[in-house]
């Protein structure tokens, strides 16, 4: 489909048209050629109210063009209170889709491309709205972790047993793609089934178990590389993406033989917008300064790292020993004065939002981001290694967004992600509904020897006036803010760092593992006070563990409904103080009703009306 | 005179004799011990003694890298401090010989092997320094040279000064005379070459003769007077000549060797004389955790000015002949205490008196400084000077992180070098100026931070100030010489304008300036486009301009405001700029003296009550006065 009417404006003297907007990058490029340091060139890139579809990322590279690290750019839609739509999908036909025999579902058979590939991607949307993945019912692993003899002896371990009934239905359909995924503590491990074999079980506590063998490269990750301090014991587990489980309004795709399963929830035809993800970015940008993306919708990306790789990951949603994928709408690579507002991110696969390497002065104001499937937000590299300038990340400013059902894709991913950051502003946001935490900050485990300022791995942080509801829904081990690591040496006590005024509350309480306002990993110099938190398991936590024990944390004054806990927090020897705060073990309603206050930290904090309203309208009308 | 060496992992004591052979003990067992997994602790015992160091005593990573990883304090056996470490040597009184016809005596030092005397500027007589003589202070009449043969197309030949001063001068040996001046923020030392009473200019109804200065001086004096700063209304006086010895001063001629003192009593002869030797004492290069507590440093000199002319400017750079903008400037690092690259440095319950030189001088990239509870008196060069004057804090050489200089106490200081500061830091991360007592300073109290543009860079990408807190201080008497400069004055951007946060602070500061001067002293004073200053609950009495945002559209200062401070004189009209976010407000102005001032308001009582080191540091600079301090006396200092 063309599309049409894109305008470059170049400072209201001379206009350029294009048709879509890699020509419109491509205009850019050359208008580029012009600007200097000392004659800087300002551009629009206007887009129409139209849906343009990106199937290859378009780039805007000073490493390509120098010069246009000398633009002042800006990417937005024609109109005030419209958005372009920028979307990586594209569509099938339901009259393609044929009835599976003896099935209620369908399926449709992909060409291969010219290199003999199926495509790869792991969403499905009907009608603009991503639609679940067919799985299993879920399973706690009875089984203990590996010995280290075992590990060392890992190569001849293929798989591992599941519940025979499960093992058995598996083998039901076709198995190629389909996944087992784990869910340990803070990590998330997904593996590729290769066979079942139901001849070969095992029984534990009256119940039989059938072998389920990975793939070679699975099966190895799994044993080698998944945590070694974690047990799997007691663990959530199911399969994942096989046409065996497929019920009303999921799918599956197998990505090895380039067949799409789909079960439509009224039992009839396939029928609607029926779309699947063809890229991992939308639109990228590096070395770019002076940059603004806006009012757009930015919607259909995928990430394909599942498809072909086992998926073990680690905090934060980092592949153990793999680092980060750069899987995301929008990528940004080493920018200055980046602005991002009033920008949707919708239907993702991967992330959102993420600037990667050395960036300054980054705004994102009045975004709306739902169903994203790895993290909404993520800024910086995961390293504690600051003295590498790549690695630096200042004046971040995160303020009135709105996040909605983020990371269920990926539950490693916090909703809102940054790591080592020298002034940070993240206020009036509304997180709901997330995987893990709602925001990780920092990255580092250790006790610091260094002076505030020769290193940081947080500082200058301010995380006020937001709303947090349903964080932890997956995992364990995470909070509504989770502070992670030192900032500086011990002799310093100032408390640089602060989160108040946050409003938290989660529906019900998980057996274990949901925390609050978490300091952990010898986080040091936060004042944390006037939040609220409802119901999490540990409402305020500073690190008490020896190897890695917090100092300097203030946290008072804050309304909880749960206990303070473990033993052990209270630390005066490390200047971690905590006092004055309203342990109070009522529900949210009874907690509202008794503390003005807590209806007054409720009143302040999330994003605008306007923003909500605006989602409403998005979502709801 | 053993110096004890305790190593703490094995409680081992090694025996050294003198200082020297200390510092090659430490050297040695660094070597042999000391790895980066495996740091050796090493503590320095001093004796109650006067330890003489002619010669800096070094101990640098460059020489010895397993220094690096020793983990070293050097102290005074008892309480108090009572091991002296001097650079002075002393001269016998009955060496002095009487001059013929005049009041005062003089000493004749023999040349060295290479025919030259000893170079310094200072005489110490019962362990204080005593002053040089020196003429009575006028102004300069006319334009400055540069200017001057601007306008008339000749070369001027000399500094034209009131013949009867000139006359004076010539009355007695002028070797070694110098002429000093200071115009607006400059220093000037140039030395006399001689006089001539026949080239005379006559200016309304006076006549001033001809001074010319050596060749090297009066291209100086000819070439380098900034024409943008008028010369015309200096104060010029004439230095270090016998011409204008009264009693209990000296001059010494450092090129013919000849010392001249004329002492107060004849009785003064049979005191302790010294001449300082050192420049330069104790010597650290990229040591950490190194700690110097509770010893007392005197007797040092610099020998600079008895070379080279001397030409001073703001924050203690030094221009020569040829210099030609900023980056062709140095400074004279001399100081009792030379450290650079240090980590974790402390230097506390130490006394620095009596200095030619700088106090502590510290330049390149100084982590976890503090320097606490000590006392600095009759210092000529700058108390304190942490890191370099460079906006270049991408070199890792130019950058301070976690200053502390808190609880001590300076008295006359920088009054020989009068462009100079008692405390002066570069660009600096994290700083904490505190509870200090400054009186007398030739200029300024302290001075922080160094670049004169705007800035584009975020908060944290590059630093000029950052998280400064400037608290507390009792400053008296700054600003005694030199103008146009303040009692804490700041310099510089600290971040782009979007940032408005105020992540700086100076508050409750004393800062009273004796009598009024007709321009020039400021009290609060953010220079240059100054930035996120909180100036707030200070006092500040008989300032110029008492709190001072710059507002010169070429280095307009932002996000500064200046609240609730207390003030004797009005805050000039341009400093408010709200459209910069440079806002005074809440402050209260009442042209009261000092006295009524602090009668009418409770507040500034308490400010000032508050304000300086704390009693048991003044308990000790009392007892350092009263007693002749000598090795051996012991003051309890803060613990």
């Amino acid at each position: 489909m063309a599309s049409r009417g894109i305008l470059i404006n170049r400072t209201t003297v001379k206009n350029e048209k294009a048709n879509t907007i890699k020509e419109a990058f491509e205009i850019v490029k050359t208008m580029a050629k012009e600007a200097s340091p000392q004659k800087r060139l300002k551009l629009e890139i206007v887009l129409d109210q139209y849906r343009y579809l990106v199937y290859e990322p378009l780039v805007l590279s000073a490493d390509e063009v120098p010069e246009l690290a000398y633009v002042d750019l800006t990417v937005t839609s024609l109109a005030d209170g419209v958005r372009s739509i920028i979307s990586g999908c594209d569509w099938i036909d339901g009259a393609r889709f044929e009835a599976v025999e003896g099935q209620p579902y369908y399926k449709y058979q992909f060409p291969k491309d010219e290199s003999g590939r199926y495509p790869r991607f792991r969403e499905f949307l009907v009608d603009r709205e991503h639609i679940p993945m067919a799985r299993s019912e879920e399973m706690i692993y009875p089984f203990s972790r590996l010995t280290e003899e075992e590990r060392e002896d890992a190569k001849n371990l293929k798989g591992t047993f599941f519940p025979f009934e499960m093992a058995k239905k598996l083998k039901e359909a076709p198995i190629s793609g389909t996944e087992c995924h784990f869910f340990v503590e803070w990590e998330w491990y997904a593996c590729h089934v290769k066979s079942v074999d139901l001849k070969n079980t095992k029984e534990l506590n009256g119940q039989r178990y059938a072998f389920v063998e990975f793939l070679k490269e699975d099966a190895d990750a799994f044993h080698n590389k998944s945590n070694k301090n974690l047990s799997l014991r007691g663990r959530r587990t199911y399969f994942c993406n096989s046409p065996a489980f497929l019920t009303p309004g999921t799918f599956s795709y197998d990505y090895k033989r380039g067949i799409l399963y789909y079960y439509p929830k009224d039992g009839g035809r396939p029928r609607g917008a029926l779309e699947f993800p063809c890229v991992e970015n939308l639109l990228v940008f590096k070395g770019l300064s002076n940059l603004t993306v806006d009012k757009l919708i930015f919607t259909g990306t995928t990430s394909t790292y599942l498809c072909d790789h086992p998926y073990l990951s680690g905090q934060a949603n980092n592949l153990r020993g793999g680092g980060m994928l750069t899987d995301a709408a929008v990528l940004m690579t080493d920018v200055r004065h980046a602005t991002v507002r009033n920008c949707v991110f919708e239907q993702l696969g991967g992330n959102g939002l993420q600037m990667t390497d050395r960036n300054i002065g980054v705004r994102l104001e009045g975004c709306i981001f739902k169903n994203v499937e790895m993290s909404a937000v993520r800024i910086g590299n995961p390293t504690w290694n600051w003295q590498e300038e790549k690695n630096r990340t200042y004046d971040v400013r995160v303020e009135n967004n709105y996040m909605e059902h983020i990371a269920y894709g990926y539950p490693t991913a916090p909703a809102f992600y940054i790591t080592q950051v020298d002034g940070f502003d993240f206020c009036h946001n509304t997180v709901r509904d997330v995987a893990y935490s709602a925001v990780s900050l920092g990255w580092n485990w250790d006790v610091v020897y260094y002076a505030l300022g020769s290193r940081v791995n947080v500082r200058d942080a301010h995380l006020a006036y937001n709303r947090f509801e349903d964080h932890m829904m997956l995992l364990q081990d995470g909070g509504a803010i989770y502070a992670l690591g030192a900032n500086c040496h011990h002799d310093y006590e100032k408390r640089f760092n602060s989160m108040h005024d946050n409003y938290s509350s989660s529906r019900g309480m998980r057996d274990r593992g949901r925390y609050g306002y978490y300091m952990d990993g010898s986080a040091s110099n936060w004042d944390c006070y006037h939040n609220v938190m409802i119901n999490a398991n540990y409402p305020l936590f500073s690190q008490p563990h020896p190897h890695a024990a917090s100092w300097h944390n203030h946290i008072y004054d804050n309304y909880i409904n749960t206990p303070l806990a473990p033993e052990g927090i209270l630390a005066p020897e490390r200047d971690v103080i905590y006092s004055d705060n309203h342990i109070d073990l009522l529900s949210e309603e009874e907690l509202l009703a008794k503390y003005e206050e807590v209806k007054a930290i409720k009143a302040a904090s999330g994003c605008s009306r306007e923003l909500l309203r605006a989602v409403d309208v998005l979502y709801n009308t | 005179m053993a110096i004890k060496i305790n190593r703490s992992a094995k409680s081992e004591q090694f025996a050294a004799v003198s200082l020297k052979d200390t510092f090659a003990e430490i050297c040695r067992l660094a070597k042999d011990m000391a790895r980066p997994d495996n740091r050796l602790a090493l503590g320095v015992v001093l004796n109650d003694e006067v330890y003489q160091v002619y010669e800096p005593l070094t101990l640098s990573v460059d020489e010895v890298p397993e220094l690096a990883y020793v983990d070293l304090t050097i102290t005074a056996r008892g309480d108090g401090v009572c091991s002296t470490v001097t650079g002075a040597r002393t001269i016998p009184g009955k060496a002095f010989a009487k001059v013929e016809g005049k009041p005062y005596y003089k000493y004749q030092f023999a040349p060295d092997e290479n025919g030259a005397y000893p170079k310094f500027r200072e005489l110490m007589v019962n362990k204080e320094y005593i002053p040089v003589a020196h003429g009575e202070r006028m102004h300069y009449q006319f334009a400055s040279p540069p200017e001057e043969k601007a306008a008339t197309g000749e070369e001027v030949r000399g500094a034209y000064l009131p013949i009867e001063l000139v006359r004076e001068l010539a009355s007695e040996p002028i070797s070694g005379a110098e002429c000093r001046y200071h115009h607006c923020c400059t220093w000037r030392m140039f030395r006399i070459k001689g006089v001539d009473l026949n080239d005379t200019r006559e200016l309304n109804g006076e006549t001033f003769a001809r001074v010319e200065f050596l060749e090297e001086d009066q291209y100086c004096f000819l070439n380098k007077t900034k024409a943008r700063l008028p010369l015309r209304g200096s104060p010029f006086y004439f230095f270090n000549s016998p011409a204008f010895l009264t009693p209990g001063t000296f001059t010494y001629d450092y090129m013919g060797g000849t010392l001249y003192y004329y002492p107060l009593r004849e009785s003064d002869l049979t005191l302790p004389i010294e001449y300082p030797v050192a420049e330069q004492l104790f010597v650290f290069k990229g040591l950490s955790n190194l700690t110097v507590e509770k010893l007392r440093f005197m007797g040092t000199t610099c020998r600079y000015a008895c070379d080279y002319p001397y030409m001073g400017g703001q924050a203690s750079r030094v221009f020569d002949r040829n210099h030609k903008g900023d980056k062709d400037c140095f400074r004279i690092e001399k100081s009792a205490i030379f450290a650079t690259a240090m980590n974790r440095f402390t230097v506390k319950n130490c006394v620095f008196e009596q200095l030619g030189g700088n106090g502590i001088f510290m330049p390149d990239n100084n982590v976890a400084v503090r320097i606490r509870d000590n006392i600095f008196q009759n210092v000529g060069m700058t108390a304190v000077t942490v890191g370099n004057f460079s906006a270049d804090w991408l070199d890792p050489k130019n950058r301070l992180f976690d200053i502390r200089i808190e609880n001590n106490y300076f008295e006359h200081i920088c009054c020989d070098y009068a462009i100079l500061s008692a405390i002066t830091v570069g660009t600096v991360d994290g700083l904490s100026i505190c509870h200090n007592t400054i009186k007398e300073t030739g200029y300024m109290a302290m001075h922080i931070g160094w670049t004169w543009t705007t800035v584009p860079y975020a908060l944290g990408e590059k630093v000029n100030i950052r998280d400064a807190e400037i608290a507390y201080n009792y400053i008296e008497n700054y600003m005694m010489i030199a103008e146009d400069g303040g009692a804490i004055y700041v310099l510089g951007a600290n971040c782009n304008h979007d940032n408005p946060r105020r992540f700086n602070s100076m508050h409750d500061n004393y800062a009273t300036a004796g009598t009024m001067r007709i321009w020039g002293r400021y009290a609060y004073y953010m220079d240059a486009t100054s930035t996120n200053w909180d100036c707030r609950h200070n006092v500040t009495i008989n300032a110029n301009h008492p709190v001072f945002s710059q507002p010169c559209p070429w280095a307009c200062s932002w996000h500064n405001h200046m609240h609730e401070n207390y003030c004797n004189t009005p805050v000039r009209a341009k400093v408010p700029a709200p459209d910069r976010d440079v806002m005074v407000y809440n402050n209260v102005i009442d042209t009261l003296p000092e006295d009524e001032f602090l009668a009418k308001y409770e507040e500034a009582r308490k400010i000032r009550a508050a304000a300086g080191c704390s009693e048991v540091l003044l308990d000790a600079v009392r007892a350092l006065r009263e007693n002749i301090p000598h090795a051996g006396a012991a003051f309890v200092f803060p613990s």
